[in-house]
């Protein structure tokens, strides 16, 4: 059970997935190269709603961290063309939004274990280029701050791999833990099986939860 | 980092990640082997670009492209690459000259007695040595106001101009981690190069300064603690070295060496690769002397064309001001600098106990005399609400982690206390309007990304206001004081002030307060939480704070009868002239801590660690029943240049001490030689300064060739304790020895301390049987 009583939140956010749909309204990647501007619109987007999604599912919220996952460290350690986009707009970002203390950041390592940065996040050499360790990352750490039971934690992400991830921090923690889901998203094949878990799906425009 | 047979291989991978560092985002480099070198394409701002790379194990690395050939650094420096050069004309434009006076600093030597130079020319001498065996990593540290972001700025500055008149080959980039919301290292950097409007990426700057042409100078390390957490923090500039691969430099400051010893004990461990190379170099930023004073006055004077007479009275006046008690403070170039200032316009300005405090109300009176005024020359604002307003803003850069609000933020609380103060509606507009020229703050840049940013124009003007909000928080019996400790680390100087407000307003009963502020510390700090580590930190420099303002300060205080101090940590700092009687100490980690001139009497000691405590056993006084041996893990004794961790002498220091522990013979876990535990205690401290060793360091030559060291060597390496490692540096490969534990853990291992390893355990458990073998074969002969 949650032991603090200071109302403080995680949003472990499957970035690619979900950025272009919370910012823009567009579905999932849309093959045009995004520009430092397109990155900062839609980060700043995407951590508002998220945000505001939380501040509205745990009233009472004080702080929330909201940390990003995405391919961000290629094969050779390098940080991906894409964390050196999102890596600069977080700093704007940091700070009070709709009365809650925001603190994003890039995950380029596991909550267990902050001092090991996983290379090839991201392979560049693959073609086409495509994300590793990514969602298996996230939903580890779902289950392992959910364990701790120190936190509120939301999943957001539209990507049906992290269901088993989700159903287990639930199963954690089952009254701190919701997944939070694109509004375009229909209803999942699992959702009623989840709803009868207790697992809270909420859409991440406000007045649309499953 | 390679073999000889993997030469090419390494030098094929490193130029595709140097040059992947410039390319356009996501575009791959190619590079394939030519006959003596490697061809790499790339593209560059959409131009495809071309070189050949000439490799030789002699003359280095050369590269030619467009006809020219030119050494490999000045290549990546040029202009079609990193463009050094516009970098070195932005730092010049981001730091004018300005009023400079050279500034003393010590660099400790691994044996011998520290160097004093000037703190500028010291720094430049530590850049510009060879260094050919890994990565250094400068660490500079000085009390807050003492002048280190004055030097580390002044330095920068220094090596652009050098770099544009050719007169070095080294930029140094200067990286403020202290007035941002930054989580990590690699935040700090980029946001930095987004100021400086180049076009570099901060992932250049690991090739740049593996080429040993940039320097990240970065200012404020533990700044970056709070925000994303010890071990985070920690690894941030632990991968950040990961990423020079043993080459090249790192300039770090620190308020306090309490940080800097705490990562280099980390440093290694939180290494993603474990291939890291480091080795360190402290230096300690010194407080002015009179003859600093003396320059920095007759600059001022010169500056604003003051007569020699003008200047010697000012001169006086300001000696004034120190007298009394208020040396020390003299300095402290802040304290100095704000008193000519303030004296030159305000020749009645007389400060009280509190310099600090006087300087403040001196501004806070002018502020609200002078430029706070509604359209009849009123003032806008009491001193009160303008003291309010500066505690709600330090409250606030604290509760966010920051040292800089973005306008929004700023505006935020403007409001806020114009409207709970009741103010008619132009004054709140005119006081919103003003914030950003108030006295005490300063504007940032103008860029897109943190406009209109204000933040405190000195760390201790928001030490100040912070003191007094947290002031307020303990006063308020509903806050949860959790919650403010759980921020990032109090600096000492907050906690001081706290501890001395708090101290102040009480008269009878005062102990029954102490006991009630200690018990509330407790509590924040027994509850586990995601903050615990800080809470539990921040908690215990407020208790010794506390334990000082109640002991009245000095060094021979009135002594605490009968308290209970729990659930925290002592992390550094100094206990002072406390003397606790008949007080109980449960789950209390005591780190680094300097006891000193500490007496505890008669008092009991229930699940206390004493992490390497520095002690004078002819002063202090350990008389806590109860400790636990095995949970005193190495003491700093005076008169003692190495830190002990033999158990059968950690026991004789603490016997001496007063401490209630076993004999030293009974003292011991394990029977090891004392020759043998000599050679390992010999080489953790060998780990203190670098991280591999090598094993042809002069200073290690008494330890490897002694006839003990091969058993030792062997059971470190089975044991995966060590790992050896041949490389090669810029002459021959030499042979390296990795720590792959950390050292305390290493030495405590030996009596199964709290922090027991079992691989360090069998280490010693091994040593101990070898030994005793070896022994009654030789008896036997």
């Amino acid at each position: 059970m949650l032991q603090d009583e200071g109302m403080h939140g995680l949003a472990l956010v499957d970035y690619d997935n979900m950025c272009e749909a919370c910012a823009t309204g567009r579905r999932g990647r849309s093959g045009r190269r995004r520009t430092r501007a397109d990155v900062e619109r839609d980060t700043a987007g995407l951590v508002d709603v998220v945000t505001r999604r939380f501040n509205t599912a745990f009233p009472g919220l004080r702080e929330l961290d909201v940390r990003l996952y995405g391919g961000w460290t290629d094969e050779c350690g390098v940080p991906s063309p894409a964390a050196c986009l999102v890596l600069q707009a977080l700093p704007a970002l940091r700070g009070r939004r709709h009365g809650v203390i925001v603190r994003p950041s890039l995950a380029t390592a596991m909550v267990q274990f902050p001092d090991v940065h996983l290379r090839g996040t991201v392979r560049l050499r693959a073609k086409p280029k495509r994300q590793k360790m990514v969602d298996g990352m996230l939903g580890c750490d779902a289950i392992f701050v959910a364990a701790e039971g120190l936190t509120r934690v939301g999943v957001v992400t539209d990507d049906d791999d992290l269901v088993p991830a989700l159903l287990a921090a639930h199963a954690a923690n089952d009254t701190c833990t919701i997944w939070v889901r694109s509004w375009r998203t229909r209803e999942g094949l699992n959702d009623r099986r989840l709803a009868d878990r207790g697992l809270r799906i909420l859409r991440i425009q406000e007045g649309n939860d499953v | 980092m390679f073999d000889a047979g993997g030469f090419a291989d390494y030098w094929k991978g490193r130029i595709e990640r140097d040059l992947t560092s410039f390319g356009d985002p996501g575009a791959l480099v190619d590079v394939r082997p030519t006959g003596r070198g490697f061809r790499a394409v790339w593209t560059m701002q959409g131009e495809k670009r071309e070189a050949l790379f000439s490799v030789s194990r002699d003359q280095g690395v050369s590269v030619t492209t467009a006809g020219r050939t030119v050494p490999y650094g000045s290549f990546v420096a040029g202009p079609d690459m990193a463009d050094l050069q516009r970098l070195a004309r932005m730092i010049l434009q981001a730091m004018p000259r300005g009023l400079f006076v050279e500034t003393r600093a010590e660099r400790s030597a691994a044996d011998g007695d520290p160097t004093t130079s000037s703190a500028v020319e010291l720094l430049a001498e530590l850049l510009d040595e060879a260094n050919d065996v890994a990565t250094r990593v400068v660490m500079v540290t000085a009390d807050a106001g003492a002048g280190k972001t004055y030097v580390l700025k002044e330095l920068a500055r220094r090596y652009a101009d050098d770099y544009l008149h050719g007169r070095t080959r080294r930029l140094l980039l200067y990286v403020n981690a202290q007035g941002r919301s930054l989580a990590r290292l690699n935040e700090a950097l980029a946001t930095e190069l987004q100021d400086l409007k180049v076009g570099l990426t901060y992932h250049s700057v690991a090739t740049l300064a593996r080429l040993g042409v940039l320097v990240p100078v970065i200012d404020g390390f533990d700044e970056l603690l709070g925000v994303s957490g010890y071990d985070d923090a920690f690894s941030s500039l632990a991968g950040f070295l990961d990423q020079l691969e043993g080459e090249g430099q790192l300039l770090a400051s620190a308020r306090s060496v309490y940080y800097e010893e705490e990562f280099l004990a980390r440093a290694g461990r939180v290494s993603a690769t474990g291939d890291q190379r480091w080795a360190h170099v402290p230096v300690r930023v010194l407080e002015w002397s009179e003859d600093d004073r003396r320059r920095y006055l007759d600059q001022w004077a010169a500056a604003r064309g003051l007569t020699d007479e003008a200047s010697e009275q000012l001169g006086r006046r300001v000696r004034t001001i120190f007298d009394d008690g208020r040396e020390e403070l003299a300095k402290k170039p802040l304290f100095y600098a704000r008193v000519v200032e303030l004296l030159r316009k305000n020749p009645e300005f007389s400060a009280g106990g509190d310099l600090l405090h006087a300087l403040v109300r001196e501004y806070l009176s002018r502020e609200r005399k002078e430029k706070l005024l509604d359209r009849q020359s009123g003032s806008l604002l009491t001193e009160e609400q303008f003291e309010r307003l500066m505690c709600e803003l330090a409250q606030e850069m604290w509760n966010q982690e920051t040292r800089e609000l973005d306008s929004r933020s700023v505006r935020e609380v403007a409001e806020f206390v114009v409207e709970s103060e009741d103010l008619p509606e132009a004054a709140k507009q005119s006081v919103v309007e003003r914030m950003p020229a108030l006295a005490f703050l300063a504007q940032s840049g103008d860029d897109s990304l943190r406009s209109g940013g204000i933040s405190f124009e000195h760390e201790l003007f928001f030490f100040y206001f912070l003191a007094r909000s947290i002031v307020s928080e303990f006063n308020s019996t509903s806050a949860d004081v959790r919650i403010v400790l759980s921020r990032s680390a109090l600096p000492d100087d907050v906690a001081e002030r706290v501890a001395a407000q708090l101290n102040a307003r009480d008269g009878a009963g005062a102990r029954d307060r102490l006991q009630k502020r200690l018990d509330r510390l407790a509590d924040a700090g027994s509850k586990e939480w995601r903050r615990t580590i800080q809470v539990r930190e921040n908690a215990g420099l407020l208790v010794m704070a506390l334990l000082r303002a109640h002991a009245g300060g000095g060094e021979d205080g009135r002594e605490i009868d009968g308290c209970t101090v729990r659930s925290v940590v002592f992390p550094g700092g100094r206990l002072g002239g406390v003397t606790l009687k008949r007080c109980s100490l449960v789950d209390v980690e005591i780190r680094r801590t300097d006891l000193t001139a500490a007496r505890f009497l008669e008092c009991t000691a229930r699940d206390v660690l004493l992490f390497e405590p520095r002690v004078a056993p002819d002063a202090t006084r350990l008389e806590l029943e109860g400790l636990d041996l095995s949970h005193v893990i190495g003491l700093r004794v005076t008169g003692i240049p190495e830190t002990v961790y033999d158990p059968a002498t950690v026991a004789a220091k603490l016997k001496e001490c007063g401490a209630p522990t076993p004999d030293a013979d009974d003292a011991v876990g394990s029977r090891v030689p004392s020759a043998h535990v000599d050679l390992v205690a010999g080489l953790v401290r060998a780990y203190r300064r670098a991280n591999p060793v090598c094993t042809e360091d002069p200073a290690l030559a008494g330890l490897l060739d002694d006839p003990a060291w091969a058993v030792v060597e062997r059971l470190l390496i089975e044991h995966e304790i060590v790992t050896k490692e041949h490389r090669p540096t810029s002459g021959r490969p030499k042979t390296f020895l990795r720590r792959r534990v950390r050292s305390e853990q290493l030495m405590s291992g030996r009596n199964g301390g709290v922090n027991g390893v079992p691989r360090v355990r069998s280490f010693w458990r091994a040593l101990e049987s070898e030994t005793a073998a070896a022994g009654e074969r030789s008896s036997r002969l």
